[in-house]
């Protein structure tokens, strides 16, 4: 049996210039970082050391040596096998296909999602419109009354006559910023606690703003309200529903995760989730910036519901075919080349 | 002799065969991390109400622009501070500030790097850990696993992990190889060299008093037995008998300069000096 000194005289060289490898991918410095000659050197090396370590481990060497050799086989593995992304390309392909493919993938969820927020929604504002004290049962008379201060046509022309100042509608995108994706994000998290956090988010939000729109409405201020919700409800509510989605993918993971462990079936639904969550936000920001720059403007109703209207059907076109036409036209493609 | 510990050891299984080792990070160091984060976040929000602080008093009260401005631009630090901060941080750089400051490192249960995605889950997920006050959801959790993992960590299939130590400083010394005693078993071998790595370490009379433990083999006590141990260790590493030249081993690569043959014979050590110190 090989010595401890001999082996380590005959075999330092190569963990020095794998450590040197690994030092100088670690630098934060680009131009210290290695070329491509030593950067395949990288899996020899590292596959050598990790020889030498079991090597040393069975011959019983010093833990001195043993520990030099793990902490190397540690920090060359991280380099090996970490997961690699071209960041940019991936959010591009996400938000071009990736995202709306993975809503439809889990419509069923989607449709679930929508019917937690939509239907107590529609109900409250159903009883709001024609009870004008219901609402009075779920919000208390502050809120209701600030509420119909904001959304009066008499106040808001009388306030507002040229629309907001610039510098309060960015106030106010940084609040539907800090707010609003704030929400997603929590309707995710939500998903935790077995989906039942998710679902509190979602009737909570439909009974706010269903009992909210019946009660406005049944009060006459339909141009006032309707008009500035119109812009950016397709984005906002869409993208409630899709964080809900996520909440509820979780939740199910840890209530039927089928043939994986709960631990395994959380893990590998909250990669998809989480992918969902991120397209919520996106989405919700679009929504900020409408709300903030374009609900608030002074229009004619009519531009800001056929506006609107146009965003549902954008909205409803890029989840219904976003990231399918470009598979057709790559299929084509591979037809023509057949064919030619 | 690699046994599995009754230790915070987490072990990964690599494609060519080899165990590597990391050191999960407790609830403790943990919290500290965070608590330290939250200062800096807190730092860097006053701080920046202090650099926006000559545009607040130039505007009246009734100059409601520049104020809705300012309220607007202070609405999204806070959102970013909340949710992006720990999350990018994480994500393109393997910790937080925070987390720097204690050692501790964020990997992925296969000890790769935190990808992008599973650093956005442990870290929305906080929300959850945090219920319904001050972890107590993310502690249970961490205590009902075998990586202290809380919920956004099983989740996103993440450990966090203290940083690996780089460099061991611990050299052994020693001028003389004497051979061993037949019928000692390879953990006994290895007790005698770690003892050995770690003399470095350790006071002389504390080595004295590990190596009068081992006073029926060596047949000496105090500075002598040390010796022996440590010249037994030496040819155990190199299997030479002495070589005359070679007065200090170095054992570990560092640079570091070892103290140069501090005894020039074991049995040589002086005896007076043992009555002295020896604590038997």
């Amino acid at each position: 049996m090989l010595k401890q000194a001999q082996f380590e005289s005959a075999h330092r060289s190569q963990w020095l210039k794998l450590r040197a490898t690994v030092d100088a991918l670690a630098s934060p410095n680009p131009r210290k970082r290695p070329d491509k000659d030593n950067l395949l050197l990288l899996p020899e090396l590292y596959v050598i050391v990790c020889n030498h370590l079991s090597l040393a481990k069975t011959r019983g060497y010093s833990p001195n040596l043993i520990n030099e050799l793990h902490t190397l086989v540690l920090d060359s593995h991280r380099y090996m096998y970490q997961h690699k992304t071209s960041w940019f390309r991936r959010a591009v392909n996400f938000v071009k296909s990736g995202f709306p493919a993975l809503v439809r993938q889990h419509y069923k969820l989607f449709w679930l999602s929508s019917a937690f927020f939509y239907i107590p929604a529609i109900l409250t504002g159903l009883f709001a419109f024609h009870d004008n004290d219901f609402i009075y049962r779920i919000h208390d008379a502050g809120t209701i009354h600030s509420m119909e201060a904001m959304y009066d046509p008499s106040n808001s022309l009388q306030l507002r006559p040229q629309g907001r100042e610039s510098s309060s509608d960015f106030q106010m995108f940084g609040y539907y910023i800090s707010n609003n994706i704030s929400i997603d994000f929590r309707v995710f998290a939500g998903g935790m606690l077995f989906g039942i956090g998710s679902i509190f988010f979602l009737l909570y939000n439909g009974l706010f703003i269903g009992s909210v729109a019946g009660h406005l409405t049944a009060k006459g201020y339909i141009e006032t309200f309707w008009g500035f919700v119109a812009g950016h409800s397709a984005f906002e509510l869409t993208a409630l529903v899709i964080s809900g989605m996520s909440g509820l993918i979780i939740g199910l993971a840890l209530i039927k995760p089928g043939r994986l462990s709960r631990t395994d079936a959380l893990k590998k639904q909250s990669q998809i989730a989480v992918r969902l969550v991120i397209g919520a936000g996106i989405m919700t920001l679009f929504a900020a910036f409408i709300e903030a720059y374009w609900s608030s403007g002074i229009w004619p109703p009519a531009i800001k519901y056929s506006v609107g209207i146009t965003l549902w059907i954008l909205t409803f076109v890029y989840l219904r075919f976003g990231g399918i036409k470009s598979n057709t036209s790559n299929f084509s493609q591979h037809q023509d080349r057949h064919e030619s | 002799m690699y046994e599995r510990k009754l230790d915070t050891t987490y072990i990964i299984d690599t494609p060519e065969g080899i165990e590597i080792e990391l050191a999960v990070a407790g609830p403790v160091a943990r919290a500290l991390a965070w608590a330290t984060d939250f200062a800096i976040r807190c730092v860097f929000f006053i701080a920046i109400v202090i650099a926006t602080q000559p545009f607040v008093e130039t505007s009246s009260l009734f100059d409601s622009e520049s104020a809705a401005f300012i309220a607007g631009f202070y609405s999204i630090i806070v959102f970013l501070l909340e949710w992006i901060y720990p999350t990018l941080c994480e994500a393109f750089t393997g910790t937080t500030p925070g987390k720097k400051l204690l050692k501790l490192r964020v990997v992925q249960d296969d000890g790769t790097p935190v990808t992008l995605p599973s650093s956005i889950i442990r870290n929305f997920l906080r929300a959850v850990d945090f219920l319904p006050l001050f972890y107590a959801t993310g502690l249970v959790a961490m205590a009902n696993n075998n990586a202290f993992k809380r919920l956004g960590d099983l989740a996103a299939g993440t450990l966090v992990i203290h940083t690996p130590r780089t460099l061991k400083t611990d050299t052994f010394t020693h001028s003389q190889a004497l051979p061993l005693p037949g019928g000692l078993t390879t953990d006994e071998r290895n007790a005698i060299v770690r003892f050995a790595e770690r003399s470095s370490r350790l006071s002389t009379d504390r080595q004295i008093e590990l190596a009068n433990l081992l006073s029926d083999i060596t047949g000496h006590t105090g500075t002598v037995g040390v010796n022996i141990l440590k010249a037994w260790s030496h040819w155990i590493i190199t299997g030479q008998e002495q070589s005359g030249q070679d007065k200090s081993r170095q054992h570990a690569q560092s640079g570091y300069p070892g103290n140069d043959s501090v005894q020039d014979n074991p049995l040589q050590g002086s005896q007076d000096q043992h009555v002295e110190t020896s604590p038997v």
